[in-house]
């Protein structure tokens, strides 16, 4: 091919995938393979979820303990030579890793040599009172051996990844997993709090608060953007009492529908969408706690993750997102999100791909046009992912790619 | 005491080994507790290398071998199964076999076994892994014993077998007996024999140092195991499609593989569809290669290709049926019969707007009023004939014949008209019904004789009400897709006809990303019930490719279709709930053996039996 000549630039500057590493472990090999997927669809940030409550598998030099007693085996961890391997190849590659650390909630396997009371309801049964899966558990923030411990953890990982932005996760905190202890109650009662949701809420807020010093502390003393899951601290009410909207960005997973999220950007809320009715690309499998599939499921479609648009869903919530507008500067861009329940490395190219390539388009090019005009273009893009090694699952019978414009799908 | 006896084994292997003197390292540790290998509240701490702990012994592994009813198994036996908690460390290089007992006098029974017995030790050496410790001083003794010679494999065989393991007075010696019938049965016990074996961490210090020291193993066998076992359903299937998405020869074996681990034993070949025809017809080129019914020339299976197939199955104890879905499904490859001075052999190929000539493009059908079709579809017949062992059943397909594309055909149309026959639905069944006779008499024609069992999908032709017109009961099986609330399949049992089902709100594994079809995941697959009757021949999973290639085909089939093997060869009167543990060992044992079978809980859930109810 000769005198081609191309301008390009994208429409939204953050262009993602998460990738959960605690639910099952993922081999470097095997997240470098995605970043390949990623630099050929021209994603640029590896958002890394790298601990939960099922398993710890981040060795921390200031805490090996954590992985000793979180890792799922004593070789399915990432030492800090895995993660500078993995850092350094993402950004040869045009792509940023943003590292989460998850909590309060969402910890567990790998707490428990911390000492009594350091996390709470850890594996308490029956689950579905504690927490939204098995298996629970959730950081004490009445005790300050927690933001110690944090304070070492976010020191290991600020060493490793230079990430411009920092994930604290804040998802799905459960008071009732905090009101069972009685450490936690009889500490709030001295500080003169009731027992209500709301007083629970301003504890999480104060663990958020403290938590963040202490990244900021790992941060050589400066300040730094944190992401933040949509929760019942963003909510409504909350958030703008709690938060501030020069540090937080927050991370939508509720559907694209959610009126939350027009208060989110009418409060000046930098966001990124990663509604789970067309970004999670878990969805439509089996369940693995109970009887039925998954609860996002169906499956979502390529088409569909192409045609999530981040302006449409603002401003069918009715935000005014045209261009000038300050609205517009706060929708940061959209991220597919990988949870790993039933997900290992077997089939780990086939979730993401090509789907995340379609978002990428939408990311990048944020075309006026429907997915059956990228259609022929899509197919091609998968072959050329599987000539790049990565097994992406195949969109069409073959006939169809050999056809084009034969085979027009419903979705 | 056997502790006593395993540790003092194990201490002569860490000394065999290259000894180092590591520091401490962390590990945790199972104990089998009412059926349920229980999680360690805290790792243990383990001293380095010649201090040997009961580590190895208390690995998860080694607690999933030997605990509750049917420790590892999968699926498990029907028969009365012990299995003691007495473990011997072997290597692979030391077993022995001894097929004398194999009955043998020319047919080659010792030669199958002995082919069985390397695959067996392929199994066990990637159980191990790469750094697979020596254990010289145990010796291992398999010896098989079969009666008959018949190698046939059809849903007569004799599958069944008895294992039982002794250990002898020389308190390192093992012997392993497995009785069969046959030589599949004996095979099955192989299979069993090596999920009887698991991998343990060798007692070397400091395997916590994370992946840049890599861990040395070593292979356990339970030692006090005493079996018997035989399946309920002769025909355990699963069925591929390689015509809308062509699937390479190493991805059929790789499935034959899973299959054979699995104790599957057909493999139901959905070869060609209106998308493309890979088969290679010898005597029909134009089908596959010239005309390209093929995708690309690289893209087709030989008559090689299938005989090669044909024996790595059997060699698994699976046999392969071929389909030749007909005459509806078949369009790309029959498009050069008017170049060729032929006639129409197909009707509507490719045609548009697709919603008027078929359920799913492309659109094709055969065309029942050419003579030649019949001519053409005879040499086809041949070619397959040549290939399969004598006596196979065959599929004829007759899926989803769409009457608007015939009537959409003048010819056909004009021909039927010349006969005196309407357009209406009833006279569009009998053109069907004409041409499956018609087909049917053409294959009798090639084989010599009228007694070659045929298989159908359940479709207009196969209703009730219409069947004993049109299919004989005594040639035809009914392969049934319906859902498991319709009454069709014990209908059909009532009139006397063969059933195999293919129950699509549980075993088609295509469902969940098309259209509003639900994803059945591996629960609802193994609790999918068929009744134990008389003419219930078993039933198949079946993996329609429209969406999967080679890329994701493991994820698809696997571990689902094996949910769906315990339910046909044990048909527990448990629930999946029951097998969780079971399952989830042999979902990691499958990806051992290289299939990348889906994963379906967080590894925590393996790890800690039970807890994710």
């Amino acid at each position: 091919m000769r005198d081609v000549n191309i301008t390009d630039s994208p429409a939204f500057p953050f262009r993602a995938l998460v990738l959960d590493t605690a639910r099952n472990y993922f081999s470097v090999a095997s997240i470098k393979r995605t970043i390949d997927g990623m630099a050929a669809s021209k994603l640029n940030t590896f958002h890394w979820h790298l601990t939960d409550s099922h398993s710890f598998p981040f060795q921390s030099s200031t805490y090996p303990q954590l992985s000793q007693y979180g890792a799922y085996t004593p070789q399915q961890i990432y030492t800090p030579q895995d993660i500078t391997s993995v850092v350094e190849y993402a950004r040869a590659r045009g792509v940023r890793v943003l590292p989460e650390f998850d909590a309060p909630a969402h910890v567990g396997e790998g707490w428990q040599w911390a000492g009594p009371n350091v996390t709470v309801c850890v594996n308490a049964q029956p689950w579905n009172k504690y927490c939204v899966e098995p298996p629970c558990g959730q950081l004490n923030p009445t005790n300050d051996t927690v933001y110690e411990i944090l304070g070492g953890i976010y020191h290991d990982i600020f060493a490793l990844f230079d990430s411009d932005m920092f994930h604290m996760g804040g998802d799905e905190v459960n008071f009732e997993c905090w009101r069972s202890s009685l450490d936690i109650v009889n500490w709030m009662t001295s500080q003169g709090m009731g027992q209500t949701n709301d007083d629970y809420l301003q504890l999480w807020d104060m663990f958020q608060k403290k938590a963040y010093m202490k990244v900021v502390e790992a941060n050589g003393g400066n300040e730094i953007p944190i992401v933040l899951w949509t929760s019942h601290l963003t909510a409504e009410g909350a958030i703008d009492k709690y938060l501030d909207n020069e540090i937080y960005i927050i991370q939508i997973w509720t559907t694209g529908r959610d009126a939350a999220i027009a208060n989110l950007v009418n409060k000046g809320f930098r966001v990124i969408f990663s509604n789970y009715d067309a970004l999670y690309f878990d969805c439509g499998f089996g369940a693995w706690v109970a009887e039925g599939n998954n609860w996002c499921s169906p499956y979502i479609g390529w088409h569909k993750v192409y045609m999530n648009n981040p302006y449409t869903l603002l401003t069918n919530l009715g935000v005014d997102v045209s261009p000038g507008t300050a609205a517009r500067e706060l929708v940061l861009g959209a991220e597919a999100a990988l949870w790993t329940e039933q997900v290992d490395e077997s089939s780990l190219d086939g979730r993401f791909w090509p789907r995340a390539a379609a978002m990428a388009e939408r990311l990048w090019s944020n075309p006026d046009e429907g997915w059956q005009q990228a259609e022929y273009r899509m197919l091609a893009h998968r072959e050329r992912l599987v000539q790049r090694g990565i097994q992406s699952e195949a969109l069409e019978p073959q006939w169809c790619y050999q056809n084009e414009g034969s085979c027009p799908s419903q979705g | 005491m056997k502790v006593a006896y395993l540790l003092q084994v194990l201490s002569a292997a860490a000394c065999l080994c290259a000894a180092e003197d590591s520091g401490p390292g962390w590990q945790w540790s199972w104990a089998c507790k009412s059926g349920r290998c229980v999680k360690s509240e805290y790792p243990i701490s383990y001293a380095s290398s010649r201090g040997i702990s009961n580590i190895t012994r208390k690995s998860q592994s080694a607690c999933r071998l030997t605990c509750g009813q049917y420790g590892a198994l999968w699926p498990h036996p029907t028969g009365p199964t012990t299995i003691g908690e007495q473990v011997v460390a072997f290597h692979p290089s030391i077993i022995r076999f001894d097929l004398l007992e194999v009955v043998d006098s020319g047919r080659g029974t010792r030669e199958y076994l002995a082919a069985c017995t390397q695959l067996f030790l392929d199994n066990l050496l990637v159980e191990c892994g790469a750094n697979c410790s020596v254990v010289s001083d145990t010796d291992v003794y398999v010896r098989l014993v079969t009666r008959s010679q018949d190698l046939t494999l059809n849903w007569n065989t004799d599958e069944t077998y008895t294992l039982d393991i002794v250990t002898s007075s020389r308190v390192n010696s093992v012997t392993v007996n497995i009785r069969a019938e046959t030589v599949y049965g004996a095979r099955h016990g192989l299979e069993t024999l090596s999920q009887l074996v698991a991998r343990v961490p060798a007692p070397l210090g400091g395997g916590g140092r994370g992946h840049s020291s890599p861990r040395k193993h070593l292979l356990i066998m339970a030692t006090n195991v005493r079996l018997s076992d035989a399946p309920i359903f002769r025909h355990r299937g699963l069925m591929l499609d390689t015509a809308r998405n062509f699937l390479p020869l190493y991805a059929m074996k790789r499935t034959l593989d899973a299959m054979a681990a699995s104790k599957l034993n057909v493999l139901h070949w959905h070869a060609t569809d209106s998308q493309s025809f890979p088969l290679e017809s010898p005597r029909v080129p134009q089908l596959a290669r010239r005309r390209f019914g093929a995708y690309s020339s690289r893209q087709v299976y030989t008559p090689q290709d299938v005989a090669y197939l044909l024996e790595y199955a059997r060699l698994r104890g699976v046999r392969i049926i071929m389909e030749l879905d007909a005459p509806s499904h078949a369009g790309n490859g029959w498009q050069w019969g008017e170049a060729a001075g032929l006639g129409q052999l197909a009707v509507c190929v490719n045609q548009q707007p697709w919603r008027k000539y078929c359920i799913q493009p492309p659109c094709g059908q055969l065309n029942p009023t050419n003579p030649n079709l019949y001519r053409v579809l005879r040499d086809l017949y041949r070619d397959i004939l040549d290939i399969f062992p004598r006596g196979e059943p065959l599929h004829m397909g007759g899926d989803e014949v769409y009457f608007p594309c015939w009537n959409s055909s003048a010819e056909i149309v004009n021909w039927m008209e010349a006969r005196g026959q309407g357009r209406g639905q009833a006279d569009f069944l009998q053109l069907w019904a004409d041409y499956q006779s018609t087909a049917l008499g053409t294959l009798d024609e090639e084989v010599g004789h009228s007694n070659t069992p045929i298989i159908l999908w359940s479709s207009h032709l196969t209703e009730p009400g219409v069947i004993e017109s049109f299919l004989n009961k005594d040639r035809y099986i009914i392969q049934t897709w319906v859902p498991a609330s319709s009454s069709l399949p014990v209908e059909l049992l009532a009139k006397g006809y063969r059933v195999i089902y293919s129950t699509k709100d549980t075993w088609y594994l295509d469902h969940g990303f098309w259209g509003s079809t639900v994803y059945h995941n591996w629960r609802v697959v193994y609790d999918n019930r068929i009744p134990r009757k008389a003419g219930v021949l078993g039933g198949e999973a079946c993996m329609w490719s429209e969406l999967v290639d080679n890329q994701s085909l493991d994820a698809k089939v696997w571990p689902r279709t094996a949910a769906m093997a315990e339910r046909l060869w044990a048909d527990p009167e448990t629930r999946s709930s029951s097998a969780e543990a079971r399952f989830y060992r042999h979902r990691q044992r499958l990806v051992t053996r290289g299939i990348r079978a889906d994963a379906v809980s967080p590894a925590y859930c393996y790890q800690n039996e039970g807890e994710c109810q």
